[in-house]
């Protein structure tokens, strides 16, 4: 039950599709709604309401985050050279690099480790939006160094301006201490609120079962022992960290691959079903893994 | 007014969001279609059902003679409508304009309004009011389209409204089976299907904001604006005189929700009818920046 609110919209987005209810050239619509109106806003309010006392306490918690994905990142380009991903290649590190380490995170932290799990999973994924963007640049500078890459690329770097605006003046709006009235932050909550949901039923909108077995049969459980190893070096590198904020590390790190990517992929023009597939069939597995992480860390 | 501004903010704050992110060209007028598809297909189904699914049944035989209200009132409102709209220079847009004179905003707007003016007690009666707005809608809509436009191709246009409605009717209808048996669903399915439903107000509002423009349309809409909000009042005047069992505050609340502005639906309708959307989404912002004074003046009538 715990994964049901992941679950449902993909699941009703395949449905509306399959049915022929809600036509899947749409989805585009929604990911750019998503991608140029709901995120910013849902990065703005976060950071703008952050906990002030709680950003000094958790600021290991938060830069390990971008040194997890440092670590990460190398390994997945690195994996991407197995010859069964090399078609796809920008594809295969994403979804390597991409966790859902925000709304199944947080879910997962909540129910395993309590309020106080939660709370450090929120400080963890502060820099994931503009972490995925770093991602998505620096995967197309390694991998396609052409000028249609570099344009692609730029395109990225371009998309990515107004979601590190929002976060630098909700993060300023935090450290000034400037509280935005309830009014005005209410509004625009409510549609950084639909990020998830609307990404998930983009997802089932435009998933495809008939990507390929053989890549995703080695590269989702090969994500996950990356993963796990990054989370651990990261440990290794943040000696301040104390067991609740560890736990939490490596919990989020077994998570399902972001919806995120299909958010990504649709701005750089990649295999967006493909993507898809991963998404839907690594949230499947979540399944199993999740509940066996649990029985290990939680 | 501070009141006043934390009711009316989160309806002016999308409205204008999607004026901006269009003006600016940031955000393409081309997406409004999707958006309104996604609330009229996915959201708003998802929002009867939740709201159904949850009322209180006690409550609901309570103010059965308020819920009955609505359809009456729109029913005088709509053949008011359909004389207004002989109207010489209205003939152009039949159809959308009476549209705007019979929907309302009486949910969104007309809430906290109630909340405001008359209290805690006269949002639960703005609430039972507001149960049958969506499947009404799109059966006046309907009506409508068979009324104004015989023609096999509007009948068939008619026909459509009805099948986009069959989702939101059936939303309706299963809600309220749950409601009536006692039958809960589980809390973090309820949540799932909520966190879709609540989406649909900011959406259809920034929707409304992003397709706005009152080019073309300055004499229509200076004249049908003022007369829908006379016409409303007086089907709402019959309404309460005809409709036995309606106390003060009942009567008062209902007169109250009848001089709201226009609703968002009426857009959704606009989209799925083929009709000028333009038109209505100029026809939605005006009359809600009409509402900045309308409702202050409605306010000190009947409160």
């Amino acid at each position: 039950m715990l994964l049901l609110p992941i679950y449902l919209p993909i699941l009703l987005g395949f449905i509306v599709r399959i049915t022929g209810y809600f036509p899947p050239d749409l989805a585009p619509s929604i990911r750019q709604f998503v991608l140029r109106i709901t995120i910013p806003l849902l990065v703005f309010t976060n950071m703008s309401q952050l906990d002030r006392e709680l950003l000094s306490q958790v600021l290991p918690l938060t830069l390990s985050l971008p040194v997890w994905i440092s670590l990460l990142w190398p390994a997945a380009i690195a994996a991407s050279l197995i010859p069964v991903f090399r078609k796809r290649r920008f594809e295969s590190v994403l979804a390597m690099t991409y966790f859902n380490i925000g709304y199944i995170g947080w879910a997962v932290c909540d129910v395993a480790l309590g309020p106080d799990g939660l709370v450090r999973s929120l400080m963890f994924s502060t820099l994931y939006w503009p972490g995925i963007f770093v991602v998505a640049l620096a995967t197309h500078l390694a991998i396609d160094r052409s000028g249609e890459g570099m344009g692609r690329a730029l395109g990225a770097v371009k998309s990515a301006i107004p979601v590190l605006i929002a976060f630098i003046t909700g993060l300023a709006l935090a450290l000034l201490e400037i509280d935005i009235p309830e009014v005005l932050a209410g509004p625009l909550a409510s549609f950084g609120r639909m990020t998830s949901p609307l990404i998930l039923f983009g997802v089932g909108l435009t998933v495809s079962f008939r990507a390929d077995w053989r890549e995703l049969a080695l590269l989702l459980p090969l994500r996950l022992v990356i993963g796990f190893a990054a989370a651990w070096f990261t440990l290794l590198l943040f000696p301040g960290l104390d067991d609740l904020s560890r736990r939490v590390i490596l919990i989020v790190s077994v998570m399902p691959v972001g919806a995120s990517a299909a958010i990504i992929g649709d701005i750089m023009d990649l295999d967006d079903s493909w993507l898809s597939g991963a998404i839907t069939l690594s949230t499947l597995l979540a399944l199993v893994t999740i509940p066996l992480s649990l029985v290990l860390l939680g | 007014m501070e009141d006043y501004i934390r009711a009316f903010l989160p309806i002016y704050l999308p409205i204008g969001l999607g004026l901006l992110v269009r003006s600016t060209g940031y955000f393409a007028a081309r997406h409004a279609g999707t958006i309104n598809r996604l609330a009229l297909r996915i959201t708003i189904p998802m929002l009867i059902f939740t709201s159904m699914a949850t009322v209180d049944t006690r409550l609901l035989s309570q103010v059965l003679p308020v819920t009955l209200s609505l359809p009456v009132y729109m029913l005088f409102l709509w053949c008011l409508a359909l004389g207004i709209s002989r109207v010489p220079f209205l003939r152009n847009r039949r159809i959308e304009s009476v549209l705007i004179i019979i929907l309302g905003n009486i949910g969104y707007f007309g809430w906290p309004v109630l909340e405001i003016g008359l209290g805690r007690e006269a949002l639960v009666r703005g609430l039972m009011y507001a149960t049958l707005y969506w499947p009404l809608t799109i059966l006046l809509a309907f009506s409508t389209r068979v009324v104004v436009d015989r023609s096999r191709e509007g009948l068939e246009q008619g026909l459509r409204v009805l099948k986009i409605g069959i989702p939101i009717l059936a939303a309706f209808l299963a809600g309220l089976l749950l409601a009536l048996t006692g039958v809960r669903l589980p809390g973090i399915l309820m949540s799932s299907l909520e966190s879709l439903g609540g989406m649909t107000t900011s959406l259809i509002l920034f929707g409304v904001g992003l397709s706005v423009t009152v080019k073309g349309s300055g004499r229509e809409l200076a004249f049908l604006l003022p007369v829908r909000l006379f016409a409303g009042l007086a089907a709402a005047g019959l309404t309460v005189v005809l409709v036995p069992g309606l106390d003060d505050l009942s009567s008062r609340s209902i007169m109250i929700v009848s001089t709201m502005s226009v609703g968002a639906n009426t857009l959704i309708m606009g989209e799925v009818m083929g009709l000028e959307e333009e038109f209505l989404a100029g026809a939605v912002a005006l009359s809600a920046v009409l509402a900045l004074f309308t409702i202050p003046l409605t306010l000190l009538v009947f409160t």
